[in-house]
């Protein structure tokens, strides 16, 4: 496994399911939740955190300000 | 804060001024520091003047795009701290209008003058009338109260502005100096004294400046760059300022409480003035403004004459000096109302008593006199016992 | 380092009442990076807005003095505003309807007195918040509650009208164009004199349901594929742009 560039949180409460930023990734690192939340839509979830960047496009396209993105120590 | 005495900026002694330059130094005097305006007779020299006084006191003028503009500017000037006036007439004051109730809605203090002339629409834009009496009342949507003040004279115009600040500032609503061309435009002397009594705002760091515990009481108002974090809005909100556009209570509460601070301390606001009514006479004359001044003089004359008549000057338009009204209109046989409009205060009074009251409107853009009151009077109202 | 950002926020009031994928909550979150990156204490700003989604940008999310006004007035309160206290940093977030169109004669002399606020329009090209009708910025030929036939009126070049009055920073970002859109934002509030940042922002609601079917996402490109830099236009004939918009800094002056 290669080491972790970056971790991603998501404030649920905050996140209106617009999936901007699971289209906006360019290494599929995000992705949906298979059940449907009590708003209506698939949660966003991480899918793949060790092939994140650390780009936050993510976080900078959340119209929600929802997302947080860290680089990871090393 | 609250009220204090305060060093006037102008000297003391006497002036031979113009209404509408009193007007500019009754503000100064009360420390207004802002104004913002746009040009219109009869009230551009307000604005004038103010430039010319500014210069003394840095003052900050601009002269904005539109009346529109101008109370906007004044609303952002007084949440950063300013006592600002704006003067306009008619057409200016119409154009103000939605402003107006967000001024009432968010508490700011402002006073516009307006220099009243013949309208509807530009009608005779040199000429002296009334016909705005209740559009500063209901021109705006929704339910609200604001303080209306009426000079008579070049020196009440200069006293008034000053209360109309302090007014404005005590309630946290805007004040208008409703006058007219008449006065705007007349030249007196004006005694301006060495002291000042001014209110100065209360700012109560952290308090809620849209509620307070008294029923219908007034908050304090903090100001912007304080770092209080101030959420000013012309929707409902709650004490804090947080738009609360969907729940019924916080609206009826609100609204309540802004028209009961002003409804409820009307006695502390309502000023007016009387002549020859101790004897209960049989014509009361109701009047304001520059036709109070032709009031007056019918009176003295029909006095003369041997008819009892008084006169009961209104100095406060709004809140209506319904209680004095009421009270002097109580031994007279006849009330009759001179005003240069078709009528408008006198459906105020007749609201009030339970009877019919008679009417003496004039708008042909000319102020009225003294002989229109004295022959109609002598004609038409009953003056023998 | 969103969560860097809730210092900046009433995190009381969050989620925004945005609609799911707005634009406006994209900007929202580039002007408080802005401020962020340039250290700015929210405590010497006042946010001036008008009526509208756009508006809804500040008031009440920012924890900062935030003066929400009448539909298309906030430049003129923040006129006042700023002439009374200049130590206060103003900045006007609304609309494109709010500032351009029933604001627009607040906004041509605000540029005209070069005063120093920093205007950002967040142009959806329609009016959001009533649901859907025609704007003085919306794109020849797109449909909206008022023009089901598609507009026929030419929108107006926001960035060109504020050059033309005398503005002295200008910029036109889509909220695709995040990164200069953050640099462009920083420059406008250091800038001392009027800057006005035009920020293309999507509303999927009343402007993509009626035009693209399709995502916010999908919004965000033909966005992206609509947008052409400066530099770019340069090159281009004037029949090539037609449909085009230009991005990028006008005047930096
Ligand atoms: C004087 C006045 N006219 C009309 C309205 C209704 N109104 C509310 S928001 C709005 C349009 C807002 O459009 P825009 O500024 O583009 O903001 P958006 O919602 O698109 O972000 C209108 C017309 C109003 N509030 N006041
Ligand atoms: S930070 Fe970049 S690479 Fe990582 S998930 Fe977000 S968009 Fe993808
Ligand atoms: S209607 Fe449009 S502009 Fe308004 S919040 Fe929804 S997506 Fe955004
Ligand atoms: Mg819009």
């Amino acid at each position: 496994m290669r080491s972790l560039v970056a971790h991603i949180e998501i404030n649920q409460a905050w996140c209106k399911g617009c999936q901007i930023c699971v289209e906006i990734c360019s290494r599929g690192v995000l992705g949906y939740a298979t059940d449907v939340s009590d708003k209506g839509f698939r949660p966003i979830i991480v899918e793949k955190i060790e092939d994140c960047t650390g780009c936050i496009m993510c976080e900078l396209m959340c119209p929600d300000l929802a997302i947080t993105v860290e680089k990871v120590e090393k | 804060m609250g009220y204090r005495k305060i060093r006037g900026v102008t000297p003391p002694g006497q002036y031979f001024l113009q209404g509408d330059e009193a007007c500019a130094e009754g503000a100064v005097a009360a420390g207004c520091r802002f104004f913002a305006g746009y040009p219109i007779t009869p009230a551009s020299e307000v604005m004038e003047h103010i430039v010319r006084r500014f210069k003394d006191c840095d003052g900050v003028f601009v002269q904005m795009e539109d009346e529109i503009g101008s109370i906007a500017a004044m609303i952002g000037a007084s949440w950063a701290g300013a006592k600002p006036m704006t003067s306009t007439s008619g057409p200016g004051l119409s154009l103000m209008m939605e402003n107006i109730g967000y001024a009432a809605m968010t508490e700011t203090p402002l006073v516009i003058v307006d220099i009243q002339r013949a309208g509807p629409s530009t009608g005779q834009a040199t000429r002296p009338g009334s016909g705005d009496m209740l559009q500063v009342k209901y021109g705006s949507h929704g339910d609200y109260e604001i303080i209306a003040l009426s000079p008579w004279s070049v020196q009440e115009i200069y006293d008034m502005t000053i209360r109309a600040f302090n007014l404005a500032e005590r309630f946290r609503v805007p004040v208008f100096v409703l006058s007219d061309e008449g006065v705007g435009h007349l030249r007196e002397n004006v005694t301006v004294e060495q002291e000042v009594t001014v209110f100065e705002r209360d700012k109560a760091p952290g308090q809620p400046p849209f509620h307070t515990d008294e029923p219908g009481g007034v908050p304090p108002m903090p100001c912007f760059g304080d770092g209080e974090k101030l959420l000013v809005t012309g929707s409902t909100h709650d004490p804090f300022g947080y738009r609360k556009t969907q729940v019924s209570e916080v609206h009826e509460r609100l609204v309540s409480r802004l028209v009961g601070k002003i409804r409820n301390r009307a006695d502390e606001i309502v000023d007016t003035d009387s002549y020859f009514l101790d004897d209960g006479p049989d014509v009361l004359l109701v009047a304001y403004g520059i036709t109070a001044r032709a009031a007056l003089s019918a009176a003295k004359v029909l006095r003369d004459e041997g008819q009892k008549v008084g006169l009961l000057r209104l100095r406060t338009i709004w809140p209506f000096p319904e209680r004095v009204v009421v009270e002097s209109a109580q031994k007279c046989k006849e009330v009759v109302v001179p005003e240069l409009n078709q009528g408008q205060i006198c459906r105020e009074i007749e609201r009030l008593l339970d009877r019919d009251v008679i009417s003496l409107p004039q708008t042909n853009g000319e102020t009225m006199k003294p002989t229109k009151i004295i022959e109609f009077v002598r004609e038409r109202a009953v003056t023998q016992p | 380092m969103s969560k860097h950002l809730y210092k900046y926020l009433r995190t009381e009031v969050f989620p925004t009442p945005f609609c799911s994928g707005c634009g406006h909550g994209i900007l929202m979150g580039a002007i408080l990076r802005a401020i962020d990156e340039l250290g700015y204490d929210m405590d010497g700003m006042l946010f001036v807005s008008g009526i509208g989604c756009g508006a809804w940008i500040p008031s009440p999310h920012f924890a900062a003095d935030t003066l929400h006004v009448t539909h298309g007035r906030p430049v003129a309160f923040a006129t006042g505003a700023k002439l009374f206290k200049p130590s206060l940093k103003v900045v006007v977030i609304s609309g494109d309807g709010d500032i351009a169109s029933i604001g627009g004669n607040h906004l041509i002399h605000a540029a005209r007195r070069d005063i120093d606020l920093t205007i950002i329009c967040a142009n959806n090209g329609i009016y959001g918040m009533t649901g859907g009708q025609v704007a003085a910025s919306t794109p020849l030929g797109m449909r909206t509650s008022t023009t089901p036939d598609g507009n026929r009126e030419r929108p107006f070049d926001l960035c060109k009208l504020v050059e033309a009055a005398g503005g002295t920073y200008v910029s036109r970002y889509s909220v695709h164009q995040v990164k200069p859109l953050i640099r462009s934002i920083q420059r406008g509030l250091e800038h001392t004199g009027l800057s006005f940042i035009e920020v293309l922002s999507p509303c999927p609601t009343q402007f993509g349901r009626r035009n693209v079917s399709g995502t916010a996402f999908e919004m965000l490109q033909t966005l992206k594929e609509d947008c052409v830099s400066r530099q770019k236009a340069e090159t281009m004939g004037s029949e090539e742009l037609k449909y085009k918009i230009v991005t990028g800094e006008f005047v930096t002056s």
